[in-house]
């Protein structure tokens, strides 16, 4: 069932029972009221106006006995003053029964006041007599007549037997008065009697509905006061402990936050460096298209010179061919003498060993022959000779031949080299141009880099203000806790706060806490600012408590007292 | 010594009585080496029939001499029409003026590997006595004609005993000559007997 349902259910309990006590109350009183005006406006005016009516009739009574007695009417004053008593009286009567009259009777009543008025006319009449007999009288003593007068004397004892006549009606109109006058007065004891009665009535019904209604109320009271204290202490923990989470939680996204907004900063940094190197970056790539062009006129300006060279270097072999052909021929003359020189030295022997086996005869041919074959040594030896220096030359020819050859190869290599080279410059050119793009594109994406790391960074500050906010909104959140907690447990724990277990100081001691009993850590006195806080909350249970503690703090040492302020606040509580 | 397993290889279709392991090569340094002038004047009586004008020339290295007698004429190199089924240091014929003589390879004869054929390589064509008594033209390729020269017997020495089965009766002796060491050639045995024969039977000769 809804704590609302068992609220209403206990209030509307309460007020029922309130209702049946103030209606039981209000029909008492009601009919106490009734009771009360009928006594007061029936019973009392009836009571007072018999009452008045009986001493009006004594009152008559006596005057009659005055005005039949001689003595009394001796006097004109006395006579005058018994009449205008008697008027009086009369008068009052009339009033008194006027009043009587108006008020409404019942049967019973009726009859009695029925027998009175006849009674009292029967008396009346005499009276009347009487009446009338001692104006005479009056009127005779008046005019001179004495009272010893006959005419006096005759008066005066009519009027005594009128008296003595009237007395039985007296006594009978008294009787029936009287009667009235107990009825009136037994009405009046029974609506006194009904009167109480229905006090009683109403007293002890209202009693034992209050009694009831009390225990009733007490017991759902307490009943629902313990569920419901209960289930908000249980929810007051559970606030309470998830406070705790949400603050630690908090602490850490403040951290957190502080860390990326830190990092962001140094990403900014980063960026900006970043940024600047881009830039340099930039230029030397244009430095770097720069230079290419100028490397690809220097290329062709290169490809231009080696051109030249080869051709040169094409001369240059076509004058080697051509002292090597020279060379050659030459080579050919000079094997031609080697051979010449060679046959000779062939003949030369041949000659010599002819000479031999000639032997004595041959002598003189031996040393011809002997110089024949000297001097083709000597020719083959200057062919030789020859041979060698024409090989020398022939060989530094084609040495130069080769050389020249290889050198046109280079230089045709250099072309080759050189229109590599351009194109690779060109290619260079084109890469550079893409990189230059491409650092403009890098540029843009790091700038872009830098304005959401900014963004990142102002994020970040805002999310750890946020948290902080939120830090302290769990902070508020642990105090409301903890006075709900207050409110829930009392003073069980003696001291504030500690339950709740703050953030700040827990331990030592309780003037912090109560000191910092507001999350926004201003370290006020307790006085003003629980006011501010509170008096929405539990209005005068805490300005009592406050009083008393800002009496304590203002007396002395705060330690010790302030632990036994709440305690004593709420014992006068 | 792998030489002589060489040249038993290369003359193995040779006829069986030659069996020439000889290394004139090391011969000749072997003289030098011993050969002095107390050592060569021991022998001058020996020598005295080897004295006289002899042909130099040369075959790798080594220089040898023939008696100028046994020389009938010295040619340049000239095409030598090559002959079948003969042992291959007998290189073929040439026509000289008119006449067939048969051409020895006498590198192959040695067992000296063939030579490579210069512009100075010569053909030596010597006289021989065959079996019959009857002279015998022979040409031998050599790699160089060097001189005619006189050699004493105070420059001939002993051809030195090697110790191996070797027939050095070919070389009748070593000659100082100009600091050089000239092996002389008995030619006859040089180019042998069998040689002949085989060119005889051969029908190259005359």
């Amino acid at each position: 069932m809804k704590l609302l349902t068992k609220m209403v259910i206990a209030a509307v309990v309460c007020a029922v029972l309130t209702m049946v006590v103030g209606s039981i109350g209000y029909f008492g009183a009601s009919k106490l009221a009734s009771y009360t005006v009928e006594l007061v406006t029936v019973n009392y005016p009836e009571a007072q106006a018999l009452m008045r009516i009986s001493d009006c009739k004594t009152i008559l009574f006596a005057i009659e006995r005055g005005l039949i007695n001689r003595r009394m009417m001796a006097s004109s004053e006395l006579r005058k003053a018994q009449f205008d008593k008697e008027k009086v009286t009369l008068d009052l009567l009339e009033n008194s029964w006027k009043e009587y009259e108006s008020i409404s009777r019942d049967q019973e009543e009726q009859k009695l006041w029925d027998n009175f008025k006849q009674k009292y006319s029967n008396w009346k009449v005499i009276h009347d007599e009487i009446s009338k007999t001692a104006k005479d009288i009056s009127s005779l003593l008046d005019s001179g007549v004495s009272t010893n007068d006959t005419r006096v004397s005759e008066l005066e004892a009519k009027a005594f037997n009128y008296a003595m006549g009237a007395r039985k009606s007296y006594l009978e109109m008294e009787k029936a008065l009287d009667e009235l006058i107990k009825f009136a007065n037994s009405d009046f004891q029974s609506v006194k009697n009904v009167a109480l009665g229905t006090a009683s009535f109403v007293k002890t019904l209202s009693v034992i509905i209050t009694i009831v209604g009390s225990i009733i109320i007490l017991a759902s009271a307490s009943f629902i006061g313990i569920q419901v204290t209960r289930r908000l202490k249980g929810i007051a923990d559970g606030i309470s402990s998830n406070v705790n989470q949400t603050a630690t939680a908090a602490a850490q996204v403040a951290a957190a936050s502080q860390q990326i907004a830190s990092g962001a900063s140094e990403q900014a940094a980063s960026v900006e460096e970043t940024s600047a190197s881009l830039e340099e970056l930039a230029s030397m790539t244009k430095q770097n298209a720069d230079n290419s062009i100028k490397v690809k006129e220097q290329a062709n300006q290169a490809r231009s010179a080696a051109e030249a060279g080869a051709a040169q270097m094409e001369e240059l072999t076509r004058a080697m061919v051509d002292i090597k052909g020279s060379s050659d021929s030459i080579s050919k003359i000079i094997k031609t003498i080697e051979e010449i020189a060679f046959q000779t030295n062939i003949l030369a022997l041949n000659a010599a060993v002819e000479a031999a086996r000639a032997g004595e005869a041959g002598m003189g041919f031996a040393v011809v022959a002997d110089e024949v074959r000297n001097l083709a040594q000597r020719a083959a030896q200057a062919a030789r000779e020859t041979a060698e220096k024409i090989e020398l030359a022939v060989s530094s020819s084609s040495r130069g031949q080769e050389i020249g050859l290889r050198v046109a190869e280079g230089f045709k290599e250099i072309v080759s080299k050189v229109r590599e080279v351009d194109a690779l410059v060109t290619e260079v050119a084109a890469a550079t141009k893409e990189q230059s793009q491409g650092i403009t594109q890098i540029t843009s994406a790091v700038s872009q880099m830098d304005k959401v790391t900014q963004e990142s960074a102002a994020t970040a500050e805002e999310t750890a203000s946020a948290a902080e906010e939120l830090s302290a909104q769990a902070e508020a959140l642990q105090e409301s806790v903890k006075e709900l907690v207050y409110i829930i447990e009392g003073a069980k724990d003696g001291t504030l706060g500690i339950k709740a277990g703050s953030q700040r100081q827990s331990a030592v001691t309780t003037k912090p806490q109560h000191i910092t009993i507001h999350g926004d850590g201003s370290k006020h006195g307790i006085g003003p600012k629980d006011s501010g806080k509170d008096s929405d909350k539990t209005g005068a249970h805490k300005s009592k408590q406050q009083s008393k503690v800002s009496e304590t703090t203002r007396a002395s040492a705060p330690k010790a007292k302030s632990s036994e302020i709440p305690l004593e606040s709420f014992r006068d509580f | 010594m792998n030489l002589i397993g060489e040249r038993t290889r290369m003359n193995a279709n040779l006829k069986k009585s030659i069996k020439v392991s000889l290394k004139p090569a090391d011969i000749k340094r072997s003289m030098k080496d011993m050969a002095t002038p107390e050592a060569a004047r021991q022998d001058v009586s020996q020598f005295q029939h080897l004295a006289g004008k002899y042909l130099t020339f040369l075959l790798g290295n080594e220089a040898y001499a023939i008696p100028v007698l046994k020389v009938r004429e010295i040619i340049r190199m000239i095409p030598i029409t090559a002959v079948p089924q003969m042992p291959d240091y007998i290189k073929g014929v040439l026509n000289l003026r008119g006449k067939i003589v048969p051409v020895v390879d006498l590198r192959l004869r040695f067992g000296i590997g063939t030579g490579a054929v210069t512009d100075r390589t010569c053909i030596v064509v010597v006289q021989l006595q065959s079996r019959a008594k009857r002279e015998l033209l022979m040409g031998m390729v050599v790699d160089e004609v060097e001189e005619v020269l006189n050699i004493n017997a105070g420059d001939i020495q002993e051809t030195p005993d090697f110790g191996v089965s070797v027939d050095t009766s070919y070389i009748l002796g070593m000659a100082m000559v100009k600091g050089k060491v000239k092996a002389i050639l008995d030619i006859q045995k040089v180019v042998a007997a069998e040689t002949i024969e085989t060119a005889a039977e051969a029908g190259l000769t005359q």
